[in-house]
């Protein structure tokens, strides 16, 4: 089962990636290896997580949750999102139906990004290229998905 | 036909046979017309027992009043309960005639309209007595009737006349007859109390009596009700109890379904279309679930499961049609329990589309189309049903453009549809096809999405799309399958012409046919998407679409398609997606029809742009445009395409090395640029502009051609040393400062040219002069190479933001230049003309009133001042300046003449460049000309004879200016050296010619002057030694610049050849324009050894006939005196003459002997002769010209006193002793009459 999982500002930019595998993940960050290895299927996951952002803006003014489970299906790919009340969109791309797990992944790394919206280093709306907030994510998918 | 087909048509045919066909593509598949698609009124059936006469007044009423009953109860399924689509039927009571409550008339479809609704009994005893004898008992029946089968659905209602109409004590029997009737019944059962009623005759006019009987329609309506809720619960509870018996073996999901929908019926039928609706989505929850869950194998499979499988085969016969009928009916297969899973879908489906539509929610049936189309997907791959292929993406086309037509139908202003009709009495306020909102464009997006999605899916079984994108595959790749799906849709079109699978049929007919549906459709999807704001979606679409257009090379509008994508993924800044946007643009533009520079563009994007992309990619990309513009430069050398700057160079800062120039220095700055390209680049030319805010333009450009001369004035030279490309830049070439004549848009710029920039970072350092003082910015960087431009200044702003760093040129110092007035702009020598002398103020230099300049000329230079004021002192002029103003000009007349001294041969300056033996004056004069000194000719060049012409054709002579202001640069005087250049109106030269004993003296002039010159006479002074061979010397004749005029001139024979004689040419001439004028120019020129004095004879001495290659042979030369030699060659003592000679092969054809060189003694005499004898060999073959012997004399020191030559010798004096020179002998000299003589030479062989 593989996931990826993508942060998206206000200006409907990725500020971070992530394609994790229950066999093995790869970072999209580091771009050296991840490129040459998973081209083709970052743009396809890219290429579904855009254009799934119409209906999670369409589905956000009309409900008070954060989290929207399963709201669309692309092929063999279900797409869940949380919108944080800043309005940064979450949205992971999953083959199987686990929703409590990645509704939980969503609050903890909602909890993540609020800490580093007080970085000072940081600032919002921008790529995230912290190594720490890479790691942690990480740990949040291996202990949820 | 084949078996497959004959069977597939039979079962083709049977199903119409059943179902019928109709007109109209959705209606007409269904079992019912559309006269018919209106729901049939059902028949309430209503007992009565009583008198008929009381009855008969009673019905009308109340057949008229129950039926339009309704209301919300909101306790159950939030149902709209009503009679409205019931007919109240009233029936004598018959208790023999209704079955007992069972399970068994479940079956007979008698559920709830099988039945009795309700059970009445009117009466109206006036009298107890009357009571007591007849109805009491009649009552008692009933109620023991009614208890026996089952039923407790009964009222009692006692009917009253209205009391105007009632006689006196009436009233009082009538409540006694109530009182008894209410005893009556409560002694059975206490509850039986409530389902009396006393009901009163309404009369005309009293409204207590009309809302009386309105409340028993209202209390005769709520028992209804509660029966049939209470019916419902009863059967529900018995479908609740075979739901759960789903495991076992027997349990038959077919029968529960039409179990359930029974309930469904009767909640239609009492107008609870929402209960309905949530009964048939049970069912299809349900089958849903157990489908999963037995193929899993999680469950027992049963045998309808099975029958599911084994049905599948008619999985194309079963295609959708939605079927909008309120029907009750069944298809025979449903009923036999031998429907196909496709089958059962579809009833279920057509029932909830047809409750939606009433409910007036078409839009939510594309919803469960989708849905259903996912879940069949899912069903059919979990049962792993053998069907054929493309079966399922055919079917699932078919009922996506189904559910589609069927909603716009629906949607549309169709009179004639009698559902809609329906459904529109039902909810009036139901939106219109003109109200879609975003969210049912979206639903029909949706539609069109998963139908495109098949349609894609059927073109690549079909062979008309690849599987693999890029690459168009043909019709050849049929496979079998697709054969036998073709058969199989070529059955069914044929069986039934109407239908929707002949569409899909002719869609995959051909190539073009489906290009134009895929097209139609993808371009349908995108509207829609857009048109309900998605955007993006619409974009993932468009790119899929894009890709289907590469396929069949429609490429402008997958340029179209593609251009938009790069947009919104550019916006919306997603890297990755935008670089595959840009890949697919990349090769829709890659053709030859496309205009290059959009390639071009894509390819530089691709390769400098996106960070993302692997460096591999990028060079990939990067070469691709490299190889095109060479391409584009190999085919058209003319065309240059403008490309954006900004994809592929930035442009860092520009630096200077100070702050301030002056006008006239050499700029220098340094130009930090980036290029972005993964890869060196090789540019042709890189050109930096500047322009100028408040440009002080200098008065000096005022005077004709000035510009012109500053620009031709320039030099390698005056490159700056530290010209060089920058730290990280390689130049292969130097960069050389040049002037362009194409400047008119642009004050000044810098250039370099073949520069090599790396990846990254470069700094090129860059000079130029600016003349001009102002304030300059930087305007515009165009860069070239190859057939490719990059100009700064058109790219979109602000994009291409450029260094705004300002160059400030303050003014210089004052400037002399002369200016020649003369016609043709030139001085001619020995002719007076005017100049004028102009001295600008640049606006440094402060020239007060009574500045002073001091001209003073060379020797040869004759100087007047014809204008100002002055003062002459000798030959100097002191020339007193008014008050000059900052850019303005001052100018003195002045007349220049060449003295003719300086046409002297030591003035001449002809050889000036080209042999060492000028004399140094001159040459120190020409090298005393000051840089900063405006030249008024380019007159130190053109003077100049082209190399080796020993001919003169003017002079240089100068003028020397002293200021009495101060350069700060020099920290002296300001002044100027101002070469005047006089041309000499001829450049003449002569050639000696001989032929043994007679010389020829040929002179050739050549016109120098730009203006034509008129020869009015030419004449030799010395006319005793040179005879004119011509006639035309007396003439007059024009002479064209450049045009050349020859004189020939024979020597006389009796001339001393050892003298020397100098003669002079007088050319009297005018130039064009002035013939008034004449003018004079002499050429001089030296004749000396000008006869010939001895004759050499070669020849070959053979040994065999003929001379071959590497073959020794002897030269035998004879040398002969022509005439008597003069007496100073011959040897003091023995009146010898003595000659060196020496034999020379030049082309190097011949081997020469040992002794090829020696002296020879002569006798002076004439005709006295010598024989000289060389061994040679010839080292080649062919005609070989024979070697060349060359002669040098000895000459004796004579003491020369007079014309006459006198010896002055002792006695004792030896000759060795005597002092002499050797002098080499001419051509003309030495007359070699086998010059031309060739030996043939053959080969070894």
């Amino acid at each position: 089962m593989s996931y990826y999982f993508v942060m998206v500002g206000h200006e409907d930019n990725p500020i971070f990636e992530l394609e994790y595998s229950r066999v093995h993940h790869i970072s999209t960050l580091d771009k050296q290896s991840a490129m040459q290895k998973k081209d083709d299927q970052l743009h396809l996951h890219q290429f579904t997580a855009h254009a799934s952002l119409d209906i999670i803006d369409e589905n956000k003014w009309t409900s008070n949750n954060l989290y929207f489970k399963s709201l669309d299906r692309f092929n063999e790919y279900y797409i869940s999102a949380f919108v944080t009340p800043s309005q940064i969109r979450f949205v992971m791309l999953h083959q199987d139906r686990n929703d409590d797990g990645i509704k939980n992944l969503f609050h903890d790394v909602f909890e993540l990004y609020t800490k580093l919206s007080l970085n000072p280093f940081y600032t919002p709306g921008t790529k995230i290229n912290f190594q720490s907030f890479l790691q942690r994510v990480n740990t949040l998918c291996k202990k949820y998905l | 036909m084949s078996q497959a087909q004959g069977k597939i048509s039979k079962l083709f045919a049977k199903k119409h046979k059943s179902v019928g066909a109709l007109d109209s593509p959705i209606m007409s598949r269904g079992p019912l017309g559309r006269q018919e698609n209106r729901p049939k009124v059902k028949e309430v059936l209503v007992t009565y027992s009583t008198e008929e006469n009381l009855f008969r007044i009673l019905k009308p009423r109340l057949e008229a009043e129950l039926c339009k009953q309704s209301f919300v109860d909101d306790q159950y399924k939030d149902g709209n309960v009503s009679l409205l689509q019931c007919k109240i039927k009233f029936e004598k009571f018959a208790p023999e005639t209704y079955e007992k409550f069972d399970t068994s008339f479940f079956n007979h479809n008698k559920f709830l309209f099988g039945t009795p609704l309700i059970h009445l009994f009117f009466t109206s005893s006036n009298e107890i007595s009357w009571y007591n004898r007849s109805t009491k008992n009649d009552i008692k029946t009933w109620l023991m009737a009614l208890e026996q089968f089952g039923y407790d659905n009964w009222i009692l209602v006692h009917v009253t006349q209205h009391a105007s109409t009632l006689r006196k004590n009436a009233l009082s029997n009538i409540n006694n007859v109530i009182n008894t009737i209410k005893e009556d019944i409560a002694s059975t059962s206490p509850s039986s109390a409530k389902k009396f009623y006393q009901l009163t005759l309404p009369e005309k006019g009293d409204q207590a009596t009309e809302k009386h009987y309105d409340g028993f329609i209202t209390f005769l309506f709520t028992t209804m009700k509660k029966y049939f809720i209470s019916q419902t619960d009863r059967y529900e509870t018995l479908l609740s109890m075979t739901r759960e018996d789903q495991d076992k073996p027997l349990w038959n999901f077919f029968h529960y379904f039409l179990m359930q929908e029974q309930l469904c019926f009767a909640y239609e039928h009492m107008g609870m279309y929402q209960a309905a609706l949530l009964a048939y989505d049970e069912i299809d929850a349900m089958l849903h679930y157990l489908i999963i869950k037995m193929s899993m194998n999680k469950m027992k499979k049963s045998r309808w499961f099975e029958t599911l499988q084994h049905c599948c085969q008619e999985v194309l016969l079963d295609y959708p049609h939605i079927t909008l009928s309120l029907d009750q009916s069944h298809d025979p297969s449903l009923e036999n329990k031998t429907c196909s899973l496709f089958k059962l879908r579809s009833v279920i489906f057509e029932r909830q589309a047809t409750l939606l539509f009433i409910l007036g929610q078409a839009w939510d049936v594309g919803q469960r189309a989708l849905k259903l189309l996912k879940d069949l997907s899912e069903e059919s791959s979990s049962m792993q049903l053998p069907i054929p292929t493309g079966a399922l993406d055919a079917w699932s086309y078919l009922m996506c453009k189904n559910v589609l037509d069927v909603i716009l139908d629906q949607l549309s202003n169709n009179p004639l549809n009698p559902l809609k009709q329906f459904a529109i009495e039902l909810t009036p306020d139901r939106p219109g096809p003109d109200t879609l909102g975003p969210s049912q464009w979206v639903v029909r997006a949706q539609l069109w999405h998963l139908q495109l999605n098949k349609l894609h899916s059927l073109g690549q079984i079909s062979g008309f799309i690849s599987s693999k994108v890029g690459t168009a595959a043909v019709m050849d790749d049929y496979s079998t399958e697709t054969e036998t799906l073709k058969e199989l849709w070529g059955s069914m079109s044929s069986n039934d012409p109407s239908s929707s699978a002949l569409d899909l049929l002719n869609v995959l007919s051909s190539r073009q046919t489906f290009n134009r549906a895929y097209v139609e459709l993808a371009e349908q999807l995108i509207g829609a998407l857009k048109h309900a704001g998605r955007k993006r979606m619409a974009m993932h679409a468009s790119m899929n679409f894009a890709k289907f257009l590469l396929a069949k090379k429609d490429l402008a509008k997958a340029q179209d398609v593609l251009t938009e994508a790069c947009k919104l993924y550019y916006s919306d800044k997603w890297p990755v997606l935008r670089l595959n946007s840009l890949s697919l643009l990349a090769a829709s533009q890659d053709s030859k029809d496309n205009p290059p520079h959009e390639y071009l563009t894509t390819c530089l994007l691709l390769a400098c742009t996106l960070p993302i992309l692997n460096s591999h990619s990028q060079e990939r990309f990067f070469h691709c445009f490299k190889d095109r513009i060479d391409s584009i430069a190999k085919e058209s050398q003319q065309e240059i395409i403008p490309i954006q700057f900004s994809l592929l160079f930035t442009v860092n800062c520009i630096s200077y090395a100070k702050s301030e120039w002056e006008a006239g220095d050499v700029i220098t700055l340094t130009l930090s640029l980036t290029n972005k390209a993964p890869a060196d680049i090789l540019i042709d030319s890189i050109k930096l502009a500047y322009q100028g805010k408040e440009t002080l333009l200098s008065p000096i450009a005022n005077i004709p051609g000035y510009w012109t001369r500053l620009y031709s004035y320039t030099s390698l030279d005056e490159i700056p040393k530290d010209t060089r490309l920058g730290e990280r830049s390689r130049s292969r070439r130097k960069i050389s400062k040049t002037y362009s004549q194409d400047s008119s848009n642009f004050d000044f710029y810098f250039t370099a040219k073949k520069v090599t920039l790396v990846p990254g970072e470069n700094n090129l350092v860059l000079s130029t002069k600016c003349r001009i003082a102002g304030t300059y910015h930087p305007d515009d960087l165009i860069i070239e190479f190859s057939s490719v431009q990059f100009r700064h200044s058109t790219d979109p702003r602000p994009s291409g933001s450029f260094p705004t760093e300002e160059i400030e040129v303050v003014p210089s110092e004052a400037k002399l230049a002369l200016s020649v007035d003369c016609p043709g702009g030139f001085l001619l020598a020995g002719k007076p003309s005017e100049v004028t002398l102009n001295i600008f103020n640049e606006g440094k230099t402060i020239i007060l009133c009574g500045s002073t300049i001091t001209l003073s000329s060379s020797q040869l230079l004759i100087l007047d001042v014809l204008s100002g004021e002055y003062n002459r002192e000798g030959e100097c002029y002191q020339i007193t300046l008014p008050d000059i103003k900052v850019k303005a000009v001052y100018q003195v007349r002045l007349q220049v003449r060449c003295d003719p001294e300086a046409l002297k041969p030591e003035n001449i300056l002809a050889e000036s460049k080209m042999h060492s033996s000028i004399s140094e004056g001159d040459n120190t004069m020409i090298r005393r000309v000051p840089i900063d000194v405006e030249l008024p000719k380019d007159s130190l060049y053109t003077l100049n004879s082209s190399p080796g012409d020993d001919t003169s054709c003017g002079c240089v002579l100068q003028l020397t200016a002293t200021c009495n202001w101060v350069n700060k640069k020099a920290h002296h005087n300001y002044g100027a050296v101002i070469p005047l250049a006089f041309y000499l109106p001829f450049k003449c030269k002569y050639d000696l010619f001989s032929s043994g004993d007679v010389s020829f003296v040929k002179l050739t002039l050549q016109s120098t002057t730009p203006l034509p010159i008129l020869l009015r006479d030419m004449k030799v002074k010395q006319t005793s030694v040179l005879k004119s061979l011509m006639t035309c010397d007396q003439l007059e004749s024009l002479l064209h610049p450049g045009d050349v005029m020859t004189l020939l001139y024979q020597v006389d024979k009796e001339f001393n050849p050892v003298l020397s004689q100098i003669c002079q040419l007088l050319i009297q001439y005018s130039l064009v324009g002035q013939e008034e004028t004449i003018l004079e120019h002499s050429f001089r020129f030296k004749l000396h050894d000008i006869q010939s004095m001895f004759i050499l004879t070669s020849q070959i001495e053979l040994s065999d006939a003929v001379l071959k290659k590497d073959q020794e042979c002897k030269l035998s030369i004879n040398i002969k005196n022509i005439r008597d030699l003069p007496r100073q060659w011959q040897a003091p003592m023995d009146d010898i003459v003595v000659v060196e000679y020496e034999l020379r092969c030049e082309n190097g054809n011949w081997e020469l002997g040992e002794e090829i060189h020696g002296s020879l003694r002569l006798q002076p005499m004439k005709n006295a002769s010598e024989d000289l004898k060389f061994r040679i060999r010839p080292l080649t073959h062919g005609q070989l010209p024979l070697p060349n012997l060359f002669l040098t004399l000895k000459s004796y020191t004579w003491n020369n006193t007079s014309s006459y030559i006198t010896a002055q010798f002792s006695d004792t004096s030896s000759p060795a002793d005597v002092p002499y020179t050797m002098i080499p002998l001419t051509s003309v000299q030495v007359y070699n009459s086998t010059a031309s003589m060739v030996v043939p030479i053959h080969s070894d062989n």
